[in-house]
């Protein structure tokens, strides 16, 4: 009968596939967790870049095709005295409100909402998370929202371990909107993220009341 | 009856294999790694906010206020195969030329001077590659860049003329009455200019994005017979970045 081999592996060869395994391990883990963490951020970018992109065309659609005769810019600040005309907005939020007149004698609205309660930012001295981020457009009297989109959350007040509030990650940041000379119109709405930062806002540039030749009005000054 | 082996593999056997399927994974990951970057690179690419910028651009170009003497578009499109656009071939007469500095600076067209000149706004024929001038051979060239004051010619007196243009765009005054401005500012402005002259026209990031568009060989559906090719540098909000776009022009 033939005889087996029954020594099996020594302690030395059990170690070393130890050693082995662990190095690989270790080696193998941070990149397979800065993938995963890259995963996700790519993730995010994707909802932003859907969310930004439906926003922008819808606005630029109606500048493009309809054409902006005139813009209008007005900022308030939500308090007590006007709150029944901003349902559901919290006190203290800031509107930013641009009122676009339109060739056809139409006007669209923009409004952006913007409430923050971060503990260096917060606009009041309460704890609860209310902060507050809304984008509406569409025509006068019938806004249709596009609420930015949930990329998860943190905590309100990362110093008051007592307080357990939680707030989005997302949020409108920085908003700049400026009517140029009556010649051009200029919107920036900076979304800010821990980890993606301030790269994808919306900015949405329009000249006013530009009447061109256009394709239509082409010329053949360049040649053939 | 035959003996079979069962002595297994030996260490050395085991350690061998261990280390050449490391390098093998190794080399996969080293030549893996450098597409998440090309990938976050092209990101930059036609993006929205480009396109529009590039649609708006497109607009101004077409529209009859826009005209170049003939000089210049022979010297551009039969000799380099570009034209740089600039708000002084918008004609004075009608407030776009003013429409059309506020319009590059809010759009953050990259490299132009305060009145609108001078912008990384090229005009190029339809059809970028296989043609002449070919536009893609010239963006691509390495071995003797193309430098900013050769756009006007490549003499001595080319160059000078550049930077006075350079100096007059920045200053208007620093020319026609020097003594009006600043000693330390004109200085300041002259040496600035002259560095911009020897300055490459196309760098590293714009050559990349040339080389990932199409050569356009099929004519456009819209019969367009130039194309404007834009660089935005966006610096709204704390950003520091470069996105590019191209769009049709229908003139």
């Amino acid at each position: 009968m033939k005889r087996l081999n029954n020594k099996g592996i020594t302690t030395i060869e059990v170690l070393l596939c130890f050693v082995l395994v662990v190095i690989i391990t270790v080696s193998m883990y941070s990149t397979i967790t800065s993938f995963n963490q890259k995963r996700l951020m790519e993730q995010y970018k994707e909802k932003i870049y859907t969310y930004k992109e439906l926003l922008t065309k819808d606005i630029q659609d109606d500048l493009i095709q309809i054409g902006l005769t005139h813009a209008k810019y007005n900022r308030i600040i939500v308090s007590s005295s006007n709150t029944s005309s901003y349902p559901g907005v919290p006190i203290g939020a800031v509107v930013h409100t641009v009122d676009c007149d339109l060739k056809d004698g139409t006007t669209r609205q923009l409004r952006v909402y913007q409430a923050f309660t971060r503990a260096k930012t917060r606009i009041s001295t309460n704890t609860a998370a209310n902060d507050y981020f809304m984008i509406e457009y569409g025509p006068t009297g019938s806004l249709i929202q596009y609420p930015i989109p949930d990329l998860g959350e943190s905590p309100a007040f990362p110093d008051d371990s007592s307080n357990t509030s939680k707030i989005k990650d997302l949020t409108i940041n920085n908003i700049m909107i400026k009517i140029i000379d009556d010649q051009v119109l200029s919107i920036y709405i900076g979304l800010y993220h821990p980890e993606l930062t301030t790269r994808f806002g919306i900015d949405i540039v329009s000249p006013i009341d530009y009447i061109a030749g256009g394709a239509s009005g082409a010329n053949t000054l360049f040649g053939p | 009856m035959k003996k079979i082996n069962n002595s297994g593999f030996v260490l050395a056997e085991t350690l061998v294999v261990t280390v050449f399927l490391m390098v093998i994974f190794t080399m996969l990951y080293r030549n893996f790694y450098p597409l998440i970057g090309e990938y976050e690179k092209r990101e930059t690419y036609n993006d929205i906010d480009s396109i529009y910028s590039a649609y708006w651009l497109k607009r101004i170009i077409e529209d009859p206020s826009y005209k170049v003497t003939d000089a210049k578009k022979k010297n551009c499109f039969d000799t380099k195969g570009y034209m740089r656009f600039e708000c002084r071939d918008v004609s004075a007469n009608s407030d776009k030329q003013e429409m059309c500095i506020t319009l590059v600076k809010s759009l953050e067209v990259a490299g132009c001077s305060s009145n609108g000149n001078d912008c990384d706004i090229f005009i190029t024929k339809y059809q970028l590659g296989g043609n002449t001038p070919d536009f893609k051979s010239l963006v691509k060239t390495q071995d003797d860049p193309m430098k900013k004051y050769q756009e006007i010619g490549n003499t001595e007196s080319d160059k000078i003329e550049y930077i006075n243009q350079c100096i007059q765009d920045s200053c208007p005054y620093c020319l026609t009455d020097p003594s009006s401005v600043d000693a330390t500012v004109r200085e300041k402005i002259e040496e600035t200019c002259r560095e911009k002259a020897d300055k490459k026209v196309f760098n590293t990031a714009f050559q990349d994005y040339i080389k990932n568009l199409p050569d356009y060989t099929t004519p456009s559906l819209n019969a367009a017979k130039y194309r404007v090719i834009a660089i935005f540098h966006h610096k709204k909000d704390n950003n520091n970045y470069y996105s590019y776009a191209t769009i049709e022009v229908i003139k």
